[in-house]
């Protein structure tokens, strides 16, 4: 019995040992980014199974090491995932959405809407004096700083939105890169020892899926052999060790070629659209097939409301040379609007009178500086515009915001669940060390035991 | 529930990062006076703001039109000033030419001072606002009337935008000022017409107080006009007040929209800064605590 007990307690003392590494490999990891808290899981030797049906007596006892398993929070987990990935959309989303509006750059007195107004003054001054070339020259410059400004918003946008498609492009090659990643892992975890301890690989790789999570919005599901299968959209993108490699592509779209455009999309091997993706590639495609094009063709409206109010009754006056108006703008987009040559190489060519009714009178000019106050005008279009830019920047701001409260508490919980706590393995340190004292107290106690048996028994009368 | 060094610092860092960011917005909010930076900030008050900053721009040039219509009106007003006193002028050298005392030369003198007046009364109805004759209407001759009354103006309106929907006419027809040019008669002519009537009678022996009655009308008329001008001057100064006092009001709207309450935001900024100095005093407390202190 004293020797069985001897063998049992020195199971103890390894066990202990061994949970002594493992805290300390906990303590080394305080800190490491997606490490989990190791814990030794101890089992109670309850002796040989034939002694158990033979109903001997004789066990060997003792603790046995039944492996070393991860604390994390499965639920947690997931939930920290989802949460992550919808917060870097919406994040990608409203960093978009404040550079197109620092392009535009409202309310301001050098925006557009100023610009405008300085159109309607300079034709107000035109009408106040329209015999005199000043005016006129001042007019045709108020005109091209307008059309300059919306030209400059035109590139701004369209620069911005090829810097989204280059980052979707950018994430589309981390995505595929993280993928890698995790399909080798998968391919080590399945091929490796069962009972080889991969605890370390398995944080790495949680790592990875939650970094491919917030830039794709990447679901994960654990299988038996270890492994995890990756799903982003309508496609998988990891299985096992296999990964289907995304790319970016450039379509056409009905949509989008009034802007002249292409839809960007991201494919799945060569045939297949990837839909209904989250994360950061969601932002950023939601930013380059939506919300550019969007302010695109709003600034486009503006410009071709501009142009074709100011030139019908531009058209309808008469110039210094008692000639009928031309166009006043040439062009019917943001980009492409301009003022008439005819009228930047010779100012009396604005048509500031009514037809026939003589060089000093100013009537048409009035007429255009009276479309400041339409409704239906290039000012009010532009105003909308930026109101519902301001309106949908601040909703997803906010809607931003609340979600990245949400994922980081969410986040917080994972990590409580997850990550080590010192004064927890300070604590554990303790036990252990008192658990492989007393192991050792228990080796000695039997090893006087058996000095009395061996050495003191049968010394009767000696 | 467990809490992790890891869960720890990092809800420590969103707090304090929270607070931070918090303390910078009310800092920018001070800095630039006004807490909409961007249509963004606050979308109902940006619209608003947007507005407002349109109608003070239009003003701006309401009230610089208004200023032109007022330098038009007062040039008229002089213009008429002086017809109206040359006028009186010729009515009282016809009275006393026709007063029998006079002989042949002093009469032709009379005649020459009332060709003189007629060319006085042309200067002044051919008065320019920056190479635009006040009263030759829309037309491009620069001197509407000639020496002899010849009228090659025009009786269009000449009109200034004083706001979104007036439109102030500031000039008067040449013929209401001066009366009709008429050819066939130059006696029932306009001003310079009847003036060189009066003198070429004058010069032929004849009386010239014939041509009194048609200077009455004539005189009337330019009462007539003056009683314009003023009623249109008054109309100005009318729409002037306006302008300053919407401008006042637009002002106060925006600011009231957009602009910052310093005090509102210092007590903010106070009320954040003792939070975060809390949160920052409570995190270094807890972070120096450890069980391994209590540990042997």
């Amino acid at each position: 019995m004293s020797v069985e007990g001897l063998s049992s307690a020195v199971t103890g003392l390894l066990a202990h040992r061994r949970r002594l590494d493992v805290i300390s490999h906990n303590v080394a990891n305080a800190n490491t980014e997606g490490y989990s808290r190791q814990r030794v899981d101890l089992t109670a030797a309850s002796g040989s199974a034939t002694g158990i049906w033979s109903g001997s007596s004789s066990s060997l006892g003792g603790v046995t090491i039944s492996g070393i398993s991860r604390s994390r929070d499965a639920f947690m987990e997931m939930r920290a995932i989802s949460a992550s990935a919808s917060a870097s959309e919406l994040r990608t989303s409203v960093d978009f959405h404040f550079d197109v509006e620092s392009i535009l750059g409202e309310p301001s007195d050098s925006g557009i809407a100023a610009a405008m107004d300085d159109l309607w003054a300079s034709f107000d001054d035109v009408a106040n004096f329209p015999d005199q070339l000043p005016q006129r020259v001042a007019l045709v410059n108020s005109a091209r700083i307008l059309t300059e400004r919306l030209g400059a918003a035109d590139s701004g946008l369209r620069q911005l939105r090829q810097t989204a498609v280059e980052t979707a492009e950018a994430t589309v090659a981390s995505a595929n890169v993280l993928a890698n990643e995790i399909a080798t892992i998968n391919k080590t975890i399945m091929t490796g020892a069962a009972s080889t301890n991969h605890n370390d690989l398995r944080d790495q790789r949680d790592v990875a899926v939650r970094h491919l999570a917030d830039l794709t919005g990447a679901r994960v599901v654990d299988r038996d052999d270890g492994s995890v299968d990756v799903y982003v959209g309508n496609s998988s993108v990891v299985q096992g060790a296999l990964t289907f490699e995304l790319s970016v592509t450039e379509t056409a779209d009905a949509s989008l070629s009034p802007v002249g455009l292409q839809r960007v999309d991201v494919m799945v091997g060569d045939s297949v659209r990837l839909t209904s993706m989250g994360g950061e590639l969601a932002g950023v495609l939601t930013s380059a097939n939506s919300t550019a094009p969007s302010a695109l063709s709003s600034l486009d409206g503006v410009a071709a409301t501009l142009a074709s109010t100011v030139n019908a009754a531009h058209r309808a006056g008469e110039d210094l040379n008692a000639d009928p108006g031309s166009d006043f703008f040439t062009g019917s987009t943001a980009a492409t609007i301009a003022v008439h040559t005819d009228i930047v190489d010779d100012p009396s060519t604005i048509a500031a009178a009514a037809a026939g009714a003589g060089t000093r009178d100013g009537s048409t000019a009035m007429t255009i500086a009276d479309l400041r106050n339409s409704s239906t005008g290039a000012d009010s279009l532009y105003e909308s515009f930026s109101v519902m830019l301001g309106m949908s920047t601040s909703s997803v701001e906010r809607r931003s915001a609340a979600q990245s409260a949400t994922a980081a508490k969410i986040d917080e919980s994972r990590l409580a669940a997850r990550s080590v706590s010192l004064d927890e393995e300070m604590v554990d340190l303790v036990a252990t060390q008192r658990a492989y004292e007393a192991s050792a107290r228990v080796v000695s106690a039997i090893d006087q035991m058996l000095d009395t048996l061996v050495n003191r028994l049968g010394t009767v009368g000696r | 529930m467990r809490i992790s060094n890891q869960s720890q610092t990092s809800q420590m860092k969103r707090t304090i990062g929270s607070l931070q960011s918090r303390i910078a917005t009310h800092q920018t909010n001070i800095a630039t006076g006004t807490r909409v930076r961007s249509m963004s900030d606050d979308p109902a008050a940006a619209a608003q703001a947007f507005k407002f900053n349109r109608q003070l721009r239009h003003l701006d040039q309401y009230s610089r039109n208004l200023d032109d219509a007022k330098t038009w009106l007062n040039l008229a007003d002089q213009a008429t000033q002086t017809i109206n006193d040359r006028m009186t002028r010729a009515r009282n050298l016809m009275l006393q030419a026709d007063s029998g005392v006079l002989g042949q030369d002093p009469r032709s003198a009379i005649a020459e001072e009332l060709r003189g007046i007629a060319a006085e009364v042309s200067d002044a109805l051919n008065i320019t606002r920056a190479g635009h004759p006040i009263f030759g209407g829309t037309s491009s001759t620069d001197a509407p009337f000639a020496a002899n009354g010849t009228f090659s103006g025009n009786g269009n309106a000449v009109l200034r935008s004083v706001s979104d929907t007036v439109r102030l006419q500031v000039n008067i027809a040449g013929d209401d000022v001066a009366g009709t040019f008429n050819a066939a008669d130059p006696a029932d002519g306009n001003i310079m017409q009847v003036l060189y009537a009066a003198a070429s009678d004058l010069d032929s022996g004849l009386p010239a107080s014939t041509h009194l009655d048609r200077m009455d009308v004539l005189q009337q008329s330019v009462h007539s006009a003056q009683a314009t001008i003023g009623s249109r001057q008054r109309a100005v100064d009318g729409h002037e007040e306006r302008i300053a006092d919407t401008r006042v009001t637009v002002e106060a709207n925006r600011s009231e929209a957009v602009d910052v309450d310093i005090t509102r935001e210092l007590l903010d900024l106070k009320a954040t800064e003792v939070s975060y100095q809390a949160s920052i005093g409570v995190a270094g407390r807890v972070l120096n605590s450890s069980v391994m202190d209590f540990l042997r």
